[in-house]
């Protein structure tokens, strides 16, 4: 069982990611824009942060660079996901773990997550 | 030092939108809260995804906020196929957000707090907001929806940017006391025919210039959206004098019978006549006289291309030729399901495109046939048909009746007075043998012989024979249409 941060602007996707994660057993946090992940990140130490990249206030990229600066996030694993192509991500790309292309479907999610996690 | 008291004109947004820049004169006022409404379905999520592609395809930057709808990453699938999509421009020049927690958490104002930040955080010019519907059911009146718009207005002006207002509606719901507050209100529906039905978009409020009244269609393609700016309200030039030289019928003894002259250019011909009366082979002798100077265009909507120049073929004519040539193009569209005003533009297109001096419209039932032609006849035709004159071409109008023996044109006598300067009336007489014979209604500033002519079909091509002659010559006539 991991402790996985969601963090995503569209409560549609933070609601099936949510339902999704804690029926496979994880302990999960929502947040709907990178300013109030980085506020729950201050109390809060998540084994991966699952987070979109478009988001209003803070984005993806912004909230990724800013976790890496922390003394206390600097090692957590980034899934960063997006509906946009990957390349468009470029300056921020080597500072998340994993990308995933939305929409994806559920044994994407769960591979990549199981690899980061070291799961079998 | 002088001074001009004239208020310098207000910036525009183009929207890129084929025909909708038209219908405003020119595109959305910079600064300016426009509502886009209509019913689930109607094409406002394409129309405003467009535009933002557009702007920013022109430089300028775009937020996308959605308060509830589709995913994003779905609406992307959905656009994907979509020539103006670009995933690539997404999120450097187009960013989507949702705005729905901010609506849950803080209501309208949370909604309002969340635009004005991301419009200047992202320097964006232009903002969708795609959901009204869900700041309208989450306003505690209408007092706070008003309000809501307003402050939107405000800033809108302050920083420069453009906002559209997407809004789902039932067809026949007024307009509301908030929509009266915008700059603009555009209405998207699909309008019943039987059991055709037609996209149209309507310009219900627009200020600070004119926009072309009333309803115009569109339609949804891969190009994405195309709007057709109604012919009558958006052709408005006048057709000029008529023409001073004509180009010949192609039809033996027609000339002479027409007052010496063939069909004027800058004119429209009505070519009325039954099926099998003669009018394609007609008009096949009209388009077979193109020239590179005065090239041809067969717009029709019956028999296919191919087959037309096989008939114009077995006739002697070298419709191949002139076809390789480049000096004949045939332009041919299925019979039903066509919008009125997209074959209208189809048509005026080719005209300006080729060049065309000679047009052969085959025939006016393609148009008849469309959903919107009951309710604007022949206002309709008097537009099309004023471009047609403007364009300088001498144009035939193929023209369907029921009654083989009597010549019984499809329209009122309002309508073909409006469409066409000239008449030549077609028809058959069957017994032993079929005959087909042909008349001229009128001629417009002309004189011309009134008597009928018979009209004889042989391997060499269509001639006119006046009853003096036919009787000599009736031995050389075959059955051939």
């Amino acid at each position: 069982m991991a402790s996985i941060f969601i963090v995503d602007d569209e409560l549609s996707i933070t609601e099936a990611l949510s339902f999704i994660l804690s029926e496979e057993g994880h302990h999960v946090v929502v947040a709907n824009n990178g300013a109030t992940a980085l506020s729950k990140l201050a109390e809060f130490k998540p084994d991966l942060i699952l987070t979109d990249f478009m988001m209003p206030r803070m984005n993806g990229a912004e909230l990724t660079r800013t976790v890496r600066q922390s003394e206390q996030h600097a090692s957590v694993k980034i899934v960063m996901m997006s509906g946009a192509l990957e390349a468009s991500l470029h300056s921020v790309k080597p500072l998340y773990d994993a990308f995933l292309r939305k929409p994806f479907d559920i044994d994407t999610l769960l591979h990549q997550l199981h690899r980061l996690l070291g799961e079998n | 030092m002088t001074s001009s008291n004239k208020t310098p004109s207000l910036k525009r947004i183009p929207t890129g939108v084929p025909g909708l820049d038209e219908i405003t004169t020119g595109g959305l006022l910079s600064s300016g809260v426009y509502i886009f409404q209509g019913t689930p379905g109607a094409g406002k999520t394409i129309l405003a995804n467009q535009i933002c592609f557009h702007h920013v395809r022109q430089g300028g930057h775009a937020v996308y906020l959605t308060l509830l709808s589709e995913s994003h990453a779905r609406l992307f699938q959905h656009l994907q196929g979509m020539a103006f999509f670009d995933l690539g421009l997404i999120p450097s020049s187009i960013t989507f957000i949702s705005g729905f927690e901010a609506l849950q958490s803080g209501g309208l104002a949370g909604v309002t707090a969340l635009l004005r930040g991301e419009m200047r955080a992202r320097k964006a010019e232009l903002v969708v907001l795609d959901g009204l519907v869900m700041g309208s059911l989450n306003a505690k009146s209408a007092e706070d929806l008003k309000l809501f718009i307003s402050e939107l207005q405000a800033f809108s002006a302050l920083v420069g940017c453009t906002m559209l207002l997407l809004a789902s509606d039932h067809p026949d719901s007024p307009v509301t006391a908030e929509q009266t507050m915008v700059d603009g209100i555009f209405k998207l529906r699909e309008r019943a025919y039987g059991p055709m039905r037609e996209r149209n978009l309507e310009v219900m409020k627009f200020r600070g210039s004119a926009t072309l009244r009333g309803n115009h269609a569109f339609d949804i393609s891969d190009d994405g959206i195309t709007v057709y700016p109604r012919l009558e309200a958006a052709l408005r030039h006048s057709p000029g004098p008529s023409g001073n030289r004509s180009v010949g019928t192609g039809v033996e003894g027609l000339d002479d019978m027409m007052g010496g002259e063939g069909y004027a250019l800058g004119t429209v011909t009505g070519i009325i006549g039954y099926a099998g009366a003669g009018r394609t082979v007609l008009a096949l002798h009209f388009v077979a006289q193109a020239t590179p100077e005065e090239p041809a265009l067969y717009f029709g909507f019956c028999e296919s291309p191919d087959f037309l120049v096989q008939i114009g073929e077995s006739f002697g004519l070298p419709l191949k030729q002139l076809v390789n040539s480049g000096s004949l193009s045939f332009v041919w569209q299925q019979f039903g399901e066509n919008m009125l005003d997209q074959l209208a533009y189809r048509l005026l297109k080719a005209v300006q495109d080729t060049g065309a001096k000679r047009v052969v419209i085959d025939g006016i039932g393609g148009f008849v046939a469309t959903a919107a032609y009951a309710e604007r006849g022949s206002s309709f035709f008097a537009s099309l048909t004023n471009e047609l004159r403007r364009l300088g071409a001498a144009t035939l109008f193929l023209m369907e009746e029921d009654d083989p023996s009597t010549p019984s044109p499809p329209l009122t006598t309002a309508d073909l007075s409006a469409l066409s300067e000239s008449v030549l009336n077609l028809w058959v007489q069957t017994g032993v043998k079929t005959r087909r014979f042909l008349s001229i209604g009128k001629i417009r500033n002309r004189v011309y012989d009134q008597r009928r002519g018979k009209l004889v079909l042989s391997n060499h091509g269509l001639r006119v024979m006046l009853a003096d002659q036919a009787t000599t010559d009736s031995q050389n006539e075959v059955s051939k249409d």
